[in-house]
C-alpha cells in the first residue's frame, strides 16, 4: 500500500468526520457576555426609535392627566370618566413602548 | 468495503461526540429554571405578572401569565431578558429624543450561577401645567427563586 492510497482511504473518512463536526451542536451563544459598551452614557446608543416612541407615549399620558384635572374641577362626570379612560390607554401606551424601549436596550448590553 | 466501514465507524463517532456535548444542556444539579413575579409600574398603575424563565439549549425563554387584569402583553414583556448568565451594566443608558431625554437604569443582582433583573427603570422629564416633573416607568422582578 503506498502513501498516496492511505491518505486518500483515510481522507472520505476524515472529510466526513470534519464536516459532521461544523455540523455538530455548538453551546448557547446566550452564555458568552457581548462585549459591554462604553461605561459612560451615551446618545448615540441606538433604540432611538423605541426611545421616540416612549417619550410621545409619555406626552399623551401627560395630557390625559391634564385632561382629567380639568374635567375634575369642571365636576362633569362624562367628561371625567371619558379622561380617566383615555388615562388608562395611554399608561398602557407608555408601559408597552417602555417594555420594548428597556428589551432594546438591554441587547445592546 | 474497508471504506464504508471507515465511513460508518466516522459516523458513530461523530455521534457520539454531539452526545457527549455537556455544555448544550444543564448539568446534573443546575438549576432548570427561575420563578417570580414580575411588576409593571407608572405612579399608581400597577400591573403584576407570573413568570417562569427556563434554561433552554438556546439560551434562557420567559413565560408570563398575567396575575389579574393586565393590558400589557406578556408576549412583549417576554422579550425582556430577565435571566442572564452574567454581565450586569451599571451605567444608565441615555437617549435623546425631540421630547426630551430617556434615561434608563438597568440593575441585574446574581441568583445562584446567573444573574436576574432587579429592575429597569425608564426615566422621562416632562413639562406639566404644575412645572416639570419626571415619568418613571419601572420594571421589576419581585421575588426571584431558583426551581431545581
Amino acid at each position: 500500500m503506498s502513501l498516496h492510497s492511505t491518505r486518500v482511504r483515510w481522507g472520505a473518512p476524515l472529510a466526513l468526520l470534519l464536516a459532521l463536526g461544523a455540523l455538530a451542536p455548538r453551546p448557547a451563544a446566550a452564555g458568552v457576555p457581548a462585549p459591554a459598551a462604553s461605561a459612560t452614557a451615551s446618545s448615540d446608543i441606538g433604540c432611538v426609535r423605541e426611545a421616540v416612541a416612549y417619550a410621545s407615549a409619555v406626552g399623551e399620558y401627560v395630557d390625559a392627566w391634564g385632561e382629567y384635572q380639568r374635567a375634575q374641577q369642571s365636576g362633569n362626570g362624562a367628561g371625567m370618566l371619558a379622561a380617566a379612560n383615555r388615562i388608562d390607554r395611554a399608561a398602557t401606551a407608555v408601559a408597552t413602548t417602555g417594555i420594548l424601549l428597556v428589551a432594546c436596550l438591554i441587547q445592546l448590553m | 468495503m474497508k471504506p464504508y466501514f471507515l465511513i460508518a465507524v466516522g459516523l458513530g463517532l461523530a455521534l457520539l461526540a454531539a452526545a457527549c456535548d455537556r455544555s448544550a444542556a444543564p448539568t446534573a444539579g443546575e438549576p432548570r429554571a427561575v420563578t417570580g413575579t414580575v411588576e409593571v409600574k407608572l405612579g399608581d398603575y400597577v400591573q403584576r405578572f407570573a413568570v417562569r424563565v427556563d434554561r433552554a439549549p438556546t439560551g434562557f425563554l420567559a413565560a408570563l401569565r398575567p396575575l389579574g387584569s393586565a393590558a400589557v402583553a406578556p408576549q412583549q414583556l417576554a422579550q425582556i431578558p430577565f435571566v442572564k448568565e452574567g454581565g450586569a451594566r451599571v451605567a444608565p443608558l441615555v437617549v435623546e429624543t425631540p421630547q426630551g431625554t430617556v434615561e434608563t437604569r438597568l440593575a441585574y443582582r446574581p441568583l445562584g450561577p446567573w444573574h436576574v433583573l432587579d429592575r429597569a427603570v425608564t426615566s422621562i422629564r416632562v413639562r406639566t401645567p404644575t412645572g416639570e416633573r419626571t415619568i418613571d416607568l419601572e420594571v421589576a422582578l419581585r421575588e426571584p427563586r431558583l426551581e431545581p
